[in-house]
C-alpha cells in the first residue's frame, strides 16, 4: 500500500514527509560514485562522511548543490534511490509532492518529475520552496496580508512575498551556506596558509561564523594541511576575520531580500512592519543573520522554530490535502 | 404514449448533460476557496503539532549533522 510523499529536495538536505506518518527521512543530499563503473556506492549520511576523504575512484557529490541540476542522471538515481528507500515501487504507485529551488529551468523541473514518476510515483507535482516554508512557518497565507519568508539554504536563498495562497514576489539568487563555506575556505587558504577541506570550513561557520558582531564571541583552533610543507598545522582564527572572509557572500544575500522587499505591493509592504519577516533554513542559522537583515531592513525579522524542517512539514501539509491545493502546483498557475 | 416516453428519455438525458457539464466545468470561485480553507489557521494545526513534537525531541541531543571531535582535520 503506498502513502503519498512529500519531498524536500534540498541542495544540501533532504528530508521526506509520509502522509499520516510525518517526516520519514532526513539526510544530507550527497551521493558517492564509482568514478569508473558509474554505480551508487553510498547515499545521504554515508556519503557525507566520505566528502574531501575518497581514494581517486570513488567521488562524492551534492547533485544539487548550485540550486541548479547539473548533473541529470545523478539527480535522477538520487531520486530513484530516495523513494526506494521509503517503499516506492511499481507497485505501490503513490503521489508525490516535490519542493525545489525556484530558480530551476523548465528542463530542470520536467527533469525531477519525470525521475519520480520513473521510480514509481503515480503523480509527480512540484512546488516552491519558499510557499512550502511559509506553510510549514505557520504563516497565515489564506489571509490578505504580506507574508514574508526568507530561506537560506546551502546553495540558494529564496524570499518570497505571499498574500491569499499565492506567490506575490519572488527573489532567488544562486547563493547560500555553501558560499560561506567556501569562503571561509579561500580566506585561510589565502591569509593563513593552510588547505582545510570544504566539511572543515563548515565546522568553522558553525563555531565561530558569524553576520555580525555577537556577544560572547570566541577563537578556534582550525586544523589544516600548511600549504608550503605539506605538513598538518593548526592556526587560530578570530570571529573578526571570519566576518571579514564572508562578508561578500553575507551581504549578497541581505541585498537579494532588500530587492524582494522592493519587489512587494505598497498595501503588502506596510503589514511586514508590523508581522516581521520569516527566517528558515539551514544557513538562516548563522549567528548574527537574523540581526544583520533587521539592521539593513528596519523589518523586524523572526526565526522559524523549525528552519530545518519547515520546507518538508509545508509540503507534508499540501499532500495531507493534495486535492484542495493542488492549484499550487508550478505550472497550474500563472 | 411513445411520445411521452421519447420525451421523458430526452429530458433525462438533457438534464444529465447540464449536470456533467456543470461538474466537469472548473468553478473556480469554489476551488479558490477550498484551496484558501486548506491553507487556514484550523488546517495548519496538524503541521504546528508536528513542530511541538520536534521541539520536544530536540531537547534530547539528536544531531546527526555533527560530525565527532576525532574528524576535525580535514586532509584533504
Ligand atoms: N548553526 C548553523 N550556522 C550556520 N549555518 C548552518 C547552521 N546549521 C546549518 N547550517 C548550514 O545550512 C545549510 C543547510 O541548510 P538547509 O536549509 O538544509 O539547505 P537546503 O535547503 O539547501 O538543503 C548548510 O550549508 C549548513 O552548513
Ligand atoms: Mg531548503
Amino acid at each position: 500500500m503506498a502513502r503519498d510523499l512529500a519531498i524536500d529536495l534540498g541542495t544540501a538536505n533532504t528530508l521526506v514527509y509520509m502522509k499520516g506518518r510525518g517526516i520519514v527521512l532526513n539526510e544530507p543530499s550527497v551521493i558517492a560514485l564509482n568514478r569508473q563503473t558509474g554505480e551508487v556506492l553510498a547515499t545521504g549520511h554515508e556519503a557525507w562522511q566520505m566528502i574531501g576523504r575518497t581514494p581517486g575512484y570513488i567521488v562524492a557529490v551534492r547533485p544539487l548543490r548550485g540550486g541548479a541540476i547539473t548533473d541529470f542522471e545523478i539527480t535522477e538515481r538520487m531520486i530513484r534511490l530516495l523513494l526506494q528507500r521509503v517503499g516506492v515501487s511499481r507497485f505501490t504507485r503513490p503521489k508525490v509532492v516535490i519542493c525545489v529551488p525556484s530558480a530551476i529551468t523548465e528542463v530542470e523541473r520536467r527533469a525531477v518529475t519525470d525521475a519520480a514518476r520513473r521510480a514509481g510515483a503515480a503523480d509527480a507535482n512540484l512546488i516552491e520552496q519558499p510557499m512550502a516554508a511559509a506553510i510549514g512557518a505557520d504563516l497565515p497565507i489564506d489571509e490578505p496580508v504580506g507574508n514574508m519568508v526568507i530561506d537560506i539554504g546551502g546553495g540558494t536563498s529564496e524570499t518570497a512575498v505571499i498574500s491569499l495562497g499565492g506567490i506575490v514576489a519572488l527573489e532567488a539568487v544562486r547563493v547560500g551556506s555553501f558560499d560561506i563555506d567556501a569562503a571561509i575556505q579561500g580566506y585561510v587558504r589565502r591569509e593563513h596558509g593552510i588547505a582545510v577541506g570544504e566539511r572543515t570550513a563548515e565546522e568553522i561557520k558553525m563555531a565561530i561564523g558569524s553576520a555580525d558582531p555577537t556577544p560572547g564571541e570566541q577563537q578556534a583552533e582550525v586544523r589544516g594541511r600548511d600549504l608550503m610543507t605539506g605538513l598538518p598545522k593548526t592556526v587560530v582564527l578570530n570571529p573578526d576575520e571570519v566576518r571579514y572572509a564572508i562578508e561578500d557572500v553575507v551581504s549578497a544575500i541581505v541585498a537579494s531580500v532588500i530587492r524582494c522587499l522592493a519587489k512587494a505591493p505598497p498595501e503588502l509592504s506596510q503589514d511586514f512592519l508590523t508581522r516581521g519577516m520569516y527566517l528558515v533554513g539551514g544557513g538562516g542559522l548563522l549567528r548574527g543573520l537574523a540581526h544583520r537583515i533587521e539592521r539593513e531592513t528596519h523589518v523586524p525579522v523572526k526565526m522559524s522554530k523549525v528552519p530545518l524542517e519547515a520546507v518538508v512539514l509545508g509540503a507534508g501539509h499540501v499532500i495531507e490535502h493534495y486535492d484542495a491545493l493542488k492549484g499550487m502546483f508550478m505550472g497550474a498557475r500563472r | 404514449m411513445n411520445v411521452a416516453i421519447l420525451v421523458a428519455i430526452a429530458v433525462v438525458l438533457i438534464l444529465a448533460i447540464v449536470v456533467l457539464a456543470r461538474r466537469s466545468r472548473p468553478d473556480a470561485v469554489s476551488d479558490f476557496h477550498r484551496q484558501i480553507n486548506a491553507l487556514s489557521a484550523e488546517s495548519r494545526r496538524p503541521v504546528v503539532d508536528q513542530v511541538h513534537k520536534f521541539e520536544e525531541q530536540t531537547d534530547q541531543p539528536v544531531e546527526p549533522d555533527q560530525p565527532e571531535d576525532a574528524e576535525r582535520p580535514d586532509g584533504s
